[in-house]
């Protein structure tokens, strides 16, 4: 047996673990932090975002979400033609995006880019 | 660290540290250490792609804001992010969008195998740590905090980092309580008596312990662990030289480090 491996047998002979209770810091209301289980998986959790009141708050500015902020153009929609008219409903709509033609209906992802077809 | 593969990627290992004698919380900030490894394995269509922790999330996001959030959140303010494949992009957001808000001898770094130790990739979350195990040294940090890259979530890291220095364990498992009817979920569950010691380990069990206080819940850990230096880099380097191991914390460290019948 090695040296590593015979001190570690030491140190783990005393070794006193414990438990420690997640305590959430997601404050949305009643809900409590069992319905967000880390893993959750991506999409759905993506799609959770675009609904009416979030699992995850995105809004919460005593523990505000930080991230790189792409430096695109502002989102637009064009065409106020009923036929062409560009639309979003119930979705996430981030900049860069132009909706044009097109009627997106629940976008949890979110769009990012222009270059992003609908 | 970070780390990400089926190793670890970044997932993320955060650590914290502080020095012996400082507890006070403001103070020994500035020896505490994060590292946060993240795991990339599974994950839907993106995953080709990109790694798991830089997948958008809500448009303007990537999941491993979430935790870096965390970390800044809780104040935690010297983090690793172990990265193993295709991590321009992540490297690029977190060099752009994380370095402005740290200050002096305050970092988030990111670190691919570096083949200091081993001319292997990272093999698994725990060989992701071992192989930056001179970093983690370097930092002279008393704990260090070992989180994943990949999860969504709001944690206040420095309670729990409280409640380890005021328990004087060794290490401590963040767990979340989960219904044994979603058993079939990749989790490791701990076993607890009604201290909240830990009295054993079990990754992704067939037929789990139930929690103590709620027979038809578990106790299902959340990735996120506390480990005191001087314990974790001695399980490391026996890890590392244990050929049967598949080098991950949940199912080789933690085990090893709770078993009842400890090796």
């Amino acid at each position: 047996m090695t040296l590593a491996a015979t001190s570690c047998r030491a140190s783990f002979r005393n070794t006193a673990s414990n438990a420690y209770n997640f305590i959430d810091e997601n404050k949305v209301g009643a809900r409590i932090g069992a319905t967000l289980a880390p893993s959750r998986p991506t999409t759905k959790a993506n799609m959770d975002l675009v609904s009416v009141s979030p699992v995850f708050n995105l809004y919460d500015k005593t523990w505000p979400l930080r991230t790189w902020m792409h430096q695109y153009p502002p989102v637009k929609t064009v065409f106020a033609d009923p036929k062409r008219m560009g639309v979003a409903l119930d979705s996430i709509v981030a900049g860069g995006s132009i909706i044009s033609g097109g009627r997106v209906k629940t976008l949890g992802g979110g769009l990012r880019r222009a270059d992003q077809q609908l | 660290m970070l780390l990400e593969c089926p190793g670890k990627g970044p997932a993320r290992i955060t650590g914290a540290g502080m020095d012996s004698e400082t507890h006070h919380v403001p103070d020994a900030r500035r020896n505490r250490r994060s590292t946060c490894w993240r795991q990339g394995e599974r994950l839907w269509p993106q995953r080709a792609t990109v790694p798991k922790p830089a997948v958008p999330f809500g448009g303007v996001y990537r999941i491993i804001d979430i935790t870096l959030s965390n970390c800044i959140n809780s104040d935690l303010r010297r983090v690793f992010v172990l990265t193993q494949y295709k991590a321009l992009s992540l490297n690029r957001h977190i060099r752009q969008g994380w370095s402005q808000l740290l200050g002096l001898g305050e970092f988030i770094e990111v670190l691919p195998p570096q083949m200091r130790v081993s001319t292997n990739w990272y093999l698994g979350t725990a060989d992701a740590v071992y192989q930056n195990i001179y970093s983690v040294g370097s930092e002279h940090s008393r704990y260090v905090i070992i989180l994943s890259g990949d999860h969504i979530y709001k944690m206040n890291y420095q309670k729990m980092l409280q409640q380890h220095v005021d328990s004087g364990g060794d290490a401590t498992v963040a767990h979340i309580r989960n219904h044994t009817a979603a058993g079939g979920r990749p989790f490791g569950v701990i076993e607890t008596d009604a201290n909240w010691r830990i009295n054993g380990f079990e990754e992704k069990p067939t037929s789990p312990k139930r929690s103590h206080l709620h027979p038809d819940m578990v106790n299902a850990s959340m990735g996120v662990y506390i480990f005191n230096t001087q314990l974790l880099i001695p399980a490391l380097l026996a890890d590392a030289e244990d050929p049967n191991s598949k080098h991950d914390f949940g199912r080789d460290i933690l085990p090893r480090i709770f078993s009842k019948y400890r090796v």
